[in-house]
């Protein structure tokens, strides 16, 4: 496959015109075929390339993995308030985060090493991009969440992520994603970070 | 099954084992999507409406996020509208919503994945009368209307060509709400000059058994709408 970046903030006409008319980003496209938001991608993905099945067959199974990334959207919710929203209300944004991750800090002692159980599957790989940006944020907005040991099972669980050959192949370092976060709070986004 | 909203304080009705059952609230719009889907593919299903100002401890414990739909079948719970109408279609595959294909699935949930952009218009555009920005907030609403009005007329009557499909139930409910946008914003109704292709889909729609089940008058969603916004939502208006 091939990557093609995209300056979000100086969005090309072709993008919006051929590719994704809402002008983000995830978009896979194959000859004619286009298919954009990310949870649909990795569906397709997962169908045309049943070569290492991420998503289970069982069709409540699946249901429940669809739950939990919603229920992740609280986290990410919260996220997005701590380093964008106004800085008064951060401290409050990190609180309820932290509940939320509590959530999941009970619940990967249920499902096993990943959330997909023995191996990582998609619900991992649909939750992980935010825990790579954990440290980062904490350092940007002076707010701990993570780091103080308060959730051993979620802090396990991000080691071993970190040794999936999928997540070492596409992560950033934490410098890399401190820059570009800041970068972006100062109005000028830098999406060539670490190039 | 008694219709009325069950709030603090009450008991949760029993289960009986092989009852699929619906929890709901009988004006929202996210609750609509999932009743359309069991009584397109007639499904047999109990509803018990939830009282969401004043949520029941037992509701909470099926759904720690508190929302409706809910759908409960022996020790089995799946909630969030598109997630419960995916199982659903997987479970009870006759008729078939979403396609078997993979790239015209992946096509119809982009459309209903991205439906919030329409969605969230329709609280901003009550919003932008008061505030002077009307017009503005109309051309990003038929912006977003275009989308779909183009992706129909590529696929024929339905979004799912000669009979409707998971597009059209997902997307319906919020189109049955427009007559409550244009009491306070009349430029929201749909201009069937602008828009032939859903002006006409929308008189389709009504035609189907499983929308003129769940149909509420324009006046019964005023109503609501309004209790809803003055702090004491009448989730019972309408039952005797």
């Amino acid at each position: 496959n091939e990557v093609v970046n995209i300056h979000l903030s100086k969005k090309p006409e072709w993008f919006l015109e051929k590719i994704n008319p809402l002008g983000k980003v995830p978009a896979i496209q194959k000859d004619d075929k286009i298919v954009y938001e990310s949870a649909v991608c990795c569906d397709y993905l997962d169908q045309v390339y049943p070569g290492n099945k991420l998503i289970p067959d069982d069709p409540y199974q699946q249901a429940r993995d669809r739950i939990l990334v919603e229920h992740f959207g609280q986290v990410t919710t919260q996220y997005y308030k701590m380093l964008f929203g106004p800085s008064e209300n951060c401290a409050a944004a990190a609180e309820t985060l932290k509940k939320g991750l509590m959530e999941f800090d009970k619940e990967i002692q249920k499902r096993g090493d990943f959330f997909g159980g023995s191996e990582p599957r998609m619900i991992d790989f649909m939750v992980w991009p935010w825990f790579e940006r954990f440290h980062a944020t904490e350092k940007l907005v002076n707010q701990i969440f993570i780091s103080d040991g308060s959730m051993p099972n979620l802090t396990a669980y991000m080691d071993r992520m970190l040794s999936v050959p999928a997540v070492q192949k596409c992560r950033l370092s934490t410098e890399n994603h401190l820059e570009f976060y800041q970068s972006v709070k100062n109005g000028a986004p830098n999406y060539n970070v670490g190039l | 099954m008694s219709e009325k909203a069950l709030g603090r304080g009450s008991q949760c009705p029993p289960l009986a084992p092989g009852t699929l059952r619906l929890y709901s609230m009988r004006f929202c719009p996210y609750a609509q999507r999932t009743r359309l889907a069991l009584l397109h593919k007639n499904i047999e299903f109990e509803t018990v409406n939830i009282n969401l100002k004043q949520k029941p401890d037992w509701f909470r414990a099926r759904n720690p996020i508190g929302l409706v739909p809910v759908l409960e079948f022996d020790d089995k719970i799946v909630y969030e509208s598109n997630v419960c109408n995916e199982y659903l279609d997987n479970i009870y595959p006759t008729p078939k919503l979403i396609p078997t294909d993979f790239y015209r699935a992946s096509r119809d949930k982009m459309l209903w994945e991205t439906f919030g952009k329409v969605t969230e218009l329709f609280y901003e555009i009550p919003k932008s009368v008061a505030d002077g920005s009307l017009d503005k907030c109309i051309r990003r609403y038929e912006r977003q209307l275009r989308r779909y009005e183009s992706e129909l007329s590529n696929r024929g009557e339905y979004f799912g060509g000669s009979s409707p499909c998971m597009v059209d139930f997902m997307i319906w409910p919020w189109f049955e709400r427009i007559p409550v946008l244009t009491i306070i914003a009349p430029e929201a109704e749909i201009d069937p000059n602008k828009f032939p292709h859903l002006s006409s889909w929308m008189k389709l729609m009504m035609e189907l058994p499983a929308v003129r089940e769940t149909y509420e008058e324009p006046t019964s969603h005023v109503h609501f709408f309004s209790s809803l916004r003055a702090g004491n939502p009448d989730y019972d208006y309408g039952l005797k």
